[in-house]
């Protein structure tokens, strides 16, 4: 019966794609819509909150952070990013990540968090459920959770069973979800195609009770990577054109791939490999920054231009992303650290950011928000909101969290 | 499927049966309701097909079964020992050994490396960064029953069986909870051990023609633990397959028929409370595929 066995197995495999309409759950989801619903969680207790009011004026303010948290893998060395042959975690591994991230949020204590890259029932991640596993581990309630790669087994290094998304958490209710589908690379071969994940901009919108202002829109989005045919500048422009559209004070955080317009350095980073050792499909291709320019020239974005400066040196204060981590090399001496910036929070035109509220989470011991144009005459951050960091970013994951404090007058 | 490529095919499959079932035809080499029974055949008695087994009656008592093409990905071999032939009541014994392992640590042709699991081409090129979770060397013995009753155009048939999963070095591999097939496959190795119990009924209703019926049931071990303790993998893996089998020639016949699989391969659905908020719950996976295949019997 062994035999038999093979038999029904390699029939089966020569047969998939004929017969993908007879499995009830499809061997990847295609996400064949142009917009649904996000998926609607809250964590197990409630914690009660309120909402933030500005000093002496109608208004609110709300903490605000936005992190890529690669799958709670922390640093460990993933086959794709051709630094290991990482493939997946144990369970122990997963949990242990999970209850790092879960610190260094409370310590932010965001009310709105933006998370990419989050799983909820993937084979490298243990089958966690980290959505649910951040509600309850966490000061934040309720959950909106973007599926963008759903596969019910991709056969690519025993990776297996993929469910990866985005995901907003919020103190505050969260009264309606959108997950809107973005363009789709090009430039994929016929069998890749339909494993490899797709990109959709989640949106919600949050009941503020109690305050002057009755509802915001939060998003959350992360675009493409490694595309040669210009899908992420048309993710990016989508967008941009999505938030044009927005009829409520909105705040957009994530992972958008993508240079700052006035980066330093556009290429040659320490940590991508002089000579490709595993298969080009994660070769990072050029940057295009420019496409983050009218986000930076419309809205209001946490950290300005003008505070990234022109040079490499006082930019590295604001990097987000790093693929090797502080305990490897690059071979040439180089140890991980961060070395460009990805991540960004930009918040609807009429709105701002707190001054001096404002940083990249980047290491132990950093007091957030000190900046130094954002200090006052003594020297101490204009934000009185400023804590100093206990939890080690650059260990949690290959990005930094960005966070800052929302103002949004009525 | 294409509406265009369902007529076209159903046009062949039409035009094929006309013609085989019109011809006259004399007797097939093997009794159709037999395949797959256990029932052992005349010595020097062999059969192939596209996607079923090589089998070879290499004595009155002894015969062999080997699948081609998936013998070079995963090394294998059946032995079926005849040890009673009364009234019609077949008794064999089943020892097999088969090498899973093999598909994993193999790269395209031999084997299914960088697919199933890790290429490891890091750790190949720089030992030194963390070890690849590559799966050790294993093999899988498979010891076995069947029994088979032939009466007129019936045949009853029944197979008990044991794998289980010797690792020679380094790690045993994590289950790979995927399709039934595949999982039930390599669940010696991966989940330590297998037990299958199968049934099967095939009936005669024309001279061309048989159709069969076949139960499975597959119950595995625990594995290294990869997803959450508090929610572990079901261990029972079912099957119900429904075939015909249709001569096409004395030595040519085809099968067709559909088969069914129930498994837990981590699936899960949201459902959502009185107020709409959605807590995963896990459900089993069912899976139905067609069976085909060309069969050469001599």
């Amino acid at each position: 019966m062994i035999l038999n066995t093979w038999s029904r197995l390699i029939a089966a495999l020569l047969l998939q794609g004929a017969t993908l309409m007879s499995a009830c759950e499809p061997i990847a989801d295609p996400l064949e819509f142009s917009q649904d619903k996000g998926v609607l969680m809250r964590a197990r207790s409630l914690t009660p909150t309120s909402v933030m009011s500005l000093e002496g004026e109608e208004g609110a303010a709300l903490r605000v952070m936005a992190w890529n948290v690669k799958y709670a893998a922390r640093r460990l060395p993933f086959w794709f990013d051709c630094w290991g042959d990482r493939v997946s975690m144990s369970q122990q591994e997963v949990e242990d990540s999970i209850n790092a991230l879960a610190a260094l949020i409370n310590e932010a204590d965001p009310d709105v968090l933006m998370i990419e890259e989050v799983e909820v029932n993937s084979r490298r991640s243990a089958y966690y459920d980290m959505v649910q596993a951040l509600l309850d581990k966490t000061q934040l309630n309720y959950a909106a959770y973007f599926a963008s790669w759903d596969s019910r087994y991709v056969p690519s290094e025993g990776l297996g069973r993929v469910n990866l998304g985005n995901a907003i958490l919020s103190k505050h209710r969260i009264s309606s979800t959108a997950r809107i589908r973005q363009q789709d690379r090009t430039d994929l071969d016929a069998v890749t195609e339909p494993f490899y994940l797709k990109r959709v901009v989640g949106r919600v919108v949050l009941e503020l009770e109690g305050s002057a202002v009755a509802q915001v829109a939060a998003y959350v989005v992360h675009t493409e990577a490694y595309d040669v045919d210009g899908t992420k500048a048309a993710q990016i422009a989508h967008i941009k054109e999505l938030l044009d559209q927005e009829a409520l004070p909105f705040v957009v955080g994530g992972d958008f791939n993508e240079l700052p317009p006035n980066a330093a350095r556009l290429e040659g980073f320490p940590d991508e490999r002089e000579e490709a050792l595993c298969s080009d499909e994660f070769t990072q291709p050029p940057y295009t920054p420019e496409v983050m320019r009218p986000f930076f020239e419309e809205l209001q974005p946490s950290i300005p231009l003008e505070l990234y400066g022109d040079e490499e040196g006082a930019q590295a204060r604001f990097y987000t992303h790093s693929v090797l981590g502080p305990d490897e090399d690059n071979g040439r001496g180089w140890q991980g650290e961060w070395n460009r910036t990805l991540d960004y929070l930009f918040a609807s035109p009429q709105s701002a950011w707190r001054a001096g509220s404002v940083d990249v989470l980047q290491r132990v011991g950093q007091r957030v928000g000190v900046i130094a144009s954002q200090l006052n005459a003594s020297g101490e951050p204009l934000d009185t909101l400023s804590w100093t960091l206990e939890s080690d970013p650059l260990t949690l994951s290959d990005h930094a969290p960005t966070f800052g404090v929302w103002e949004v007058r009525p | 499927m294409s509406r265009a490529l369902k007529a076209f095919l159903s046009l062949i499959m039409l035009t094929l049966m006309t013609l085989t079932l019109g011809a006259p035809v004399s007797l097939t080499a093997r009794p159709l309701e037999e395949r797959d029974s256990g029932i052992t055949q005349p010595k020097g008695a062999w059969s192939v097909g596209l996607f079923n087994p090589l089998s070879w009656q290499v004595s009155e008592r002894v015969g062999l079964e080997v699948h081609p093409l998936a013998f070079f990905a995963a090394p294998h071999l059946t032995l079926s020992h005849q040890l009673s032939t009364h009234n019609g009541h077949h008794i064999s014994a089943l020892y097999g050994l088969s090498a899973p392992s093999w598909a994993l640590k193999n790269s395209l042709p031999f084997g299914l490396r960088g697919y199933l699991g890790p290429s490891c081409l890091v750790n190949a090129a720089e030992p030194e960064r963390e070890g690849c979770q590559e799966s050790g060397w294993g093999l899988s013995p498979l010891l076995g029953a069947r029994w088979a009753h032939k009466q007129g155009p019936q045949v009853l048939s029944a197979t008990l069986d044991v794998a289980v999963g010797v690792m020679l070095s380094g790690e045993r591999p994590t289950p790979l909870d995927t399709y039934a097939p595949v999982e039930v496959l390599f669940a010696p190795l991966t989940n330590t051990w297998r037990a299958h119990l199968g049934a099967r009924a095939a009936r005669r209703i024309a001279d061309r023609l048989s159709l069969s019926l076949e139960l499975n049931v597959w119950r595995t071990g625990e594995g290294p633990a990869l997803g959450l303790e508090a929610e572990p993998k079901s261990p029972w893996v079912l099957s119900a397959h429904a075939g015909a089998d249709v001569a096409l020639t004395t030595h040519l016949s085809a099968t067709l028929g559909v088969i069914y699989y129930n498994s837990d391969q981590r699936a899960t659905r949201y459902v959502l409370d009185s107020e709409g908020y959605a807590q995963q719950e896990r459900v089993r996976s069912h899976d139905v595929w067609p069976t085909l295949d060309l069969i050469w019997s001599y």
